[in-house]
């Protein structure tokens, strides 16, 4: 069984009265523990809908999921889900708590009542994965946006999550902010955590070891990053190709051969050198 | 006349305070009329406090020393002040957060209704702004704006502020937030806008592949003082420039970098993905040329043994 197991899962969005509107339609999914998954679509695909779902802020209409065997859907284990699956948003301004940044992090070890001692080892090493350990005692409001991001994701590491949900959590950041969330997400996903990066950026998508996209609250493609932007159906999705990926296609126009998909800069520079020779 | 004119601009914030801040450092700038000019700089380098100064939002510090200028405006002239919010139009981050009527219509009258405009004029302002942005008159003026996809509710935000038909119109990360297709719908939208109502264009925005393709010219900002300022080549190919601004190069200036280390014989300038594609082609179409007059050479001998 898969760490994730989504099955058949439709959800609506209650708009007035007598009408609803369907986000989710039949969705089916399996995630398995250890992967990076991007969760991609455009703006009203159902991909957010989809990451509220999994750790129990939704529950679904119909169909059902299971976090390690657990169903969202009752409601005696949604403290349990929300301790497996963490969730950081869009916007880092909405989720700071405390006005320290220590206290901020021990918030939620604090509500499900770990005990003094272990918070503080908890907020030690999560600090020291995103690289804050020098700003524990400072206020949330002076940094910046990467550093905003980096702190909430160390607020959701403290719960010992076995599954990171980034919500556009780059979004709102400049390319500097960008890198370091990207780095960070690889670099726990490495130690271990299940990372789901919500995004429609899709450089971000090139890291991923697999890439689900989402259409009018469908999975309309999955597969490797590689396969999905082979697969010519990216536009139809909303979604552009990435630069690197543009630029071997139009290359492709000028008489360049390339037999498979390049994803990674490095690759299509060695590529061109080698046809040039 | 230009249409921005900054002298000696410089403002602190939290001034006589331990947090006292300095964010801008004697800008002197001119914007033209006609101009689409790209404000770029990393996170806290001023451009939000820059732009706040072009419409008063932010009042200058020093009035002796420094002035804002907009078509012939003064920013400091409190009489001028209601008029020229008029003439500079300001779209801010994410300015969906500030659609707040209950109809569209309503929301996109909002400016004129301030500029005392009669009822006639306004309804045709709002009918034109909603057009130009792409949105239907009749089938959107009576909805809801909070109904809407975040792409349309953006649209309407942008079709605000330009029923104010204002002579400049200021973009503070117009494309933020939004998935790949609405990216590029704002984005030309912006370049139909520059043509159709505001000549005068500022933008602000992190994505260099963005502004190497739209901007005439290049501002940078560094901890509140412009350290470049020029055409997208001009500043892009100043790479020391670039990597002191703590900025980005644009996707196709760092794969050419990349080329020409490796021996590719072509034009350092290259500042747009389309003109590299173009430069490689001609490369290989060269290579071919050689490669086949090369191979000519070679007939004729085996010919003549």
């Amino acid at each position: 069984m898969s760490q994730i197991e989504i099955k058949g899962v439709s959800y609506s969005y209650p708009v007035k009265e007598g009408h609803s509107l369907k986000a989710l339609k039949n969705v089916s999914l399996a995630i398995d523990k250890g992967e990076f998954v991007v969760l991609a679509g455009m703006n009203g695909s159902g991909k957010s809908t989809l990451a509220k779902l999994l750790n129990g802020l939704f529950t679904p209409s119909a169909g059902e999921i299971f976090i390690d065997g657990i169903s969202t859907a009752d409601e005696e284990n949604t403290f349990e889900i929300r301790k497996k699956v963490g969730m950081v948003f869009q916007n880092p301004d909405n989720q700071t708590v405390a006005t320290i940044i220590e206290d901020d992090i021990a918030f939620g070890p604090e509500n499900i009542g770990v005990p003094r001692e272990e918070i503080v080892v908890r907020v030690d090493e999560a600090l020291e994965a995103v690289g804050m350990s020098e700003y524990r005692t400072r206020t949330a409001s002076k940094l910046s946006g990467g550093q905003k991001q980096r702190v909430a994701i160390a607020g959701v590491l403290a719960m010992r999550p076995d599954v990171l949900i980034l919500d556009e959590s780059t979004s709102m950041l400049d390319p500097n902010g960008r890198k370091e969330i990207m780095d960070i997400a690889l670099k726990l996903n490495k130690s271990g955590i299940t990372v789901i990066n919500i995004t429609h950026n899709m450089d971000e998508a090139t890291v991923a070891d697999r890439v689900v996209v989402m259409r009018k609250g469908r999975v309309a493609m999955d597969g490797t990053p590689k396969e999905v932007f082979a697969s010519g159906l990216l536009e139809a999705c909303g979604l552009t190709l990435p630069p690197v990926t543009q630029l071997s296609r139009s290359l492709a126009d000028e008489g360049f051969v390339f037999g498979d998909v390049v994803t990674d800069e490095d690759e299509l520079v060695e590529e061109i050198c080698r046809q040039l020779k | 006349m230009p249409a921005v004119e900054i002298k000696n601009l410089n403002f602190i914030y939290s001034k006589k305070t331990p947090f006292e801040k300095r964010a801008l450092q004697d800008i002197n700038l001119t914007v033209e009329e006609g101009e689409f000019l790209g404000l770029v700089g990393a996170t806290g380098s001023g451009k939000s406090t820059l732009i706040q100064h072009l419409n008063g939002l932010i009042k200058l510090q020093d009035k002796k020393r420094s002035s804002v200028v907009v078509n012939g405006m003064s920013a400091t002239d409190k009489k001028s002040l209601k008029k020229l919010r008029f003439e500079v139009g300001m779209v801010f981050q994410y300015p969906e957060y500030q659609l707040f009527e209950d109809t569209v219509a309503k929301d996109v009258a909002f400016g004129p209704k301030n500029m005392k405009l009669d009822k006639d004029e306004i309804d045709a302002r709002v009918r034109r702004a909603l057009e130009v942005v792409g949105l239907e008159y009749d089938k959107f003026a009576e909805r809801s704006p909070f109904d809407l996809s975040g792409g349309e509710k953006r649209r309407v935000a942008i079709a605000g502020v330009i029923a104010m038909q204002p002579k400049v119109l200021v973009l503070d990360e117009p494309v933020a937030g939004l998935d790949p297709v609405g990216r590029e719908d704002i984005l030309s939208l912006v370049k139909k806008l520059q043509k159709e109502v505001s000549p005068t264009i500022i933008m602000v925005s992190h994505n260099m592949d963005d502004m190497a393709r739209l901007a005439d010219r290049i501002v940078a900002l560094k901890d509140g003082c412009i350290v470049a300022n020029g055409t997208p080549k001009e500043v892009f190919c100043d790479r020391k420039l670039i990597e002191d601004a703590g900025l980005d190069l644009p996707a196709a200036t760092r794969i050419a970098d990349k080329l020409i280390a490796r021996g590719v014989e072509i034009p350092s300038d290259i500042v747009t993905m389309d003109a590299l594609s173009a430069e490689l082609g001609k490369a290989l179409r060269s290579r071919i040329t050689v490669a086949a007059k090369a191979n000519d050479g070679v007939s004729e001998e085996d010919e003549n043994v």
